[in-house]
């Protein structure tokens, strides 16, 4: 299985020495990947009919796409992975261009998971439309993988249109596996007909497998071989004393099916950067 | 006068070594800035009505978001700067938070240099009004410096809504230097206006001239202080040292603050041709001033 950290990014700061030495550590301790969250706005709270979503216009999230090209600059072999970008409010090309360009500047180590989100002020800020945002989310995928495939396309889909043209730099390996989040009944299924891989939001390792279940019966119905399709599970570890029972945890997300863990640390108080590290090696030292 | 070194995107291309090495060059020979130009698409030349524009889907663009955030780590002090990032092509919002996280990883480096473009075809691919690309941009850049500015807003524009939201990590200070391309008129007027700095791309001395004196007059009627708008003239001519520091003198004499120097398009073939390029300019730039 392999083993990755979320980036604690509501938690580390805007120091950019100090997510170097984060990152740094982390792939020096001998995980294989950091996945970071995206929002690109936070809504204030107090507004009509209010607000009780899980973040606000106070929590700090850096810009992914952006903070990978640093990270691609200060380490040498740990994966990079979105988990997940909310596609549908961003352009399909210029998430195709970034991507792309990330890939080439990191020698192939990004991962781009994607989701439909639930912030329909995000949406709004962006300027596109949030309740068609399933739907999109197929047409998006399919021209992202168009754009990366050759130099030069033509598409004309219900929202999109490109006239004889294309990105470039291209990804080396002409695509970029995408992975998708959620757990509604239509996400389960377009994951097993479109994704690369799966992030399940499901905390108890006895209920993976049922989760699973119909992912992969959706691959199958495609034509798919299920055993392609990656899982990726979560654990948290907010004190170093939480490692033997969130590494017992990460083995049973195993057996139930999950071919990535990766390790949170954010949400139990942490107030450095060194706290996030140790306990991330707590985790790795407990699960070895 | 400051010197910048614009990238030979077509020429040197994407791959981290290369720009990890003429980044650090640019640095070591004393350059204060570095600058890429962008196009997220290129067009297929084979098409009805035919092709007119100077670049095709076969000239390469690294996207400067990614490609920045890369530089800020392999760099210490060059400011980076985006020459020009086509604005109306993209979300503000988005523009928006990736220039504020390329300023907090680069250490309050970055400058956004922006301008309309001139290719349908990617306004087009990426959902954006083409024809409209010049009104909307003014109201891109007030919704920019707000979003900079507050930590939450609320914005009700022509073509952006806003409902108290706001973006984390915002600028260091508050804001970022917004320097624009183009040598039309309605350009000159708009940085007159609003711009923090103009930045012609390969005009003449005379022609900066004219350009800067339209828009200080352009400045002082709005109320503004026209020496604090910067002007980053660019080197035209070719290989030769002795034309191009004769070229840098007349651009500080028509008051540029900055100088940027292209080495594309001189049948440059290594990259090391082209950060040997920049290194001689640099020299020889500080032996005559």
């Amino acid at each position: 299985m392999q083993l990755g950290v979320v980036f604690p990014q509501t938690e580390i700061g805007s120091d950019p020495t100090a997510i170097r030495d984060y990152a740094q550590a982390v792939e020096g301790a001998g995980y294989e990947h950091l996945l970071a969250y995206d929002h690109v706005l936070g809504a204030e709270r107090d507004r009509p009919g209010g607000f009780t979503g899980p973040y606000d216009h106070e929590t700090l999230f850096h810009e992914p796409l952006t903070l990978f090209g640093y990270l691609a600059g200060l380490t040498e072999r740990i994966e990079l992975v979105t988990g997940i970008v909310i596609l549908p409010q961003r352009q399909t090309v210029l998430v195709a261009k970034q991507a792309s360009q990330l890939q080439v500047l990191s020698g192939g180590r990004l991962r781009l998971g994607v989701g439909v989100g639930w912030n329909s002020v995000e949406f709004e800020g962006l300027n596109e439309n949030f309740r068609n945002r399933g739907r999109r989310i197929e047409e998006q995928i399919a021209l992202l993988r168009a754009l990366w495939a050759r130099p030069v396309i033509s598409f004309e889909g219900n929202w999109h249109r490109v006239t004889k043209a294309g990105i470039n730099p291209l990804p080396p390996d002409g695509t970029i596996p995408i992975w998708m989040g959620g757990m509604s009944k239509v996400v389960v299924e377009r994951t097993g007909r479109l994704a690369d891989g799966w992030f399940p939001q499901v905390r108890d390792p006895g209920d993976l497998a049922s989760a699973i279940e119909p992912m992969h019966r959706a691959a199958r119905a495609a034509g798919r071989d299920p055993a392609e399709i990656g899982v990726e599970s979560r654990v948290t570890v907010t004190s170093p004393t939480m490692a033997a029972e969130a590494a017992e945890l990460a083995r049973q997300f195993e057996e139930a099916g999950a071919t990535h863990i990766s390790v949170n640390t954010m949400g139990g108080g942490f107030t450095t950067t060194a706290q996030h590290i140790a306990a991330t090696r707590s985790f790795i030292e407990a699960y070895s | 006068m400051k010197l910048t070194a614009f990238y030979a995107s077509n020429e040197l291309g994407s791959d981290p070594g290369v720009l990890r090495d003429w980044a650090q060059a640019a640095e070591a020979a004393g350059y204060d800035r570095i600058a890429m130009g962008e196009h997220v698409l290129g067009a297929d030349p084979d098409r009805p009505g035919g092709w007119t524009g100077p670049y095709t889907h076969e000239h390469e663009w690294p996207d400067p978001f990614p490609t920045f955030g890369y530089l800020a780590a392999v760099t210490e002090r060059v400011e980076l700067m985006t020459g020009v990032l086509i604005l109306p092509q993209r979300q503000t919002v988005l523009v928006a938070k990736q220039a504020a996280e390329l300023d907090v990883l680069s250490g309050g480096r970055f400058i956004l240099g922006v301008g309309t473009g001139w290719n349908a075809v990617e306004y087009e691919a990426l959902g954006e009004d083409f024809h409209n690309r010049g009104r909307r941009m003014e109201e891109q850049i007030a919704l920019l410096r707000s979003l900079w500015r507050e930590t939450a807003i609320s914005f009700e524009g022509r073509w952006h809504h806003v409902t108290k939201a706001g973006i984390r990590p915002r600028p260091f200070g508050g804001t970022l230097p917004i320097w624009m391309g183009g040598s039309h008129e309605r350009v000159l007027d708009r940085v007159g206006e609003i711009g923090d700095g103009w930045f012609p791309l390969r005009r003449a001395a005379d022609e900066v001239q004219t350009g800067i004196d339209r828009i200080r007059s352009v400045a002082a009627s709005a109320g503004r202080d026209p020496s604090t708008i910067g002007l980053q003239a660019s080197i035209t001519v070719g290989a030769d040292v002795e034309e191009q520091l004769a070229e840098a003198a007349r651009m500080e004499a028509v008051g540029a603050t900055h100088v940027a120097l292209f080495t594309s398009n001189l049948g440059l073939t290594s990259p090391q041709e082209h950060v040997d390029m920049i290194g001689r300019f640099a020299e020889q730039y500080r032996a005559a001033n």
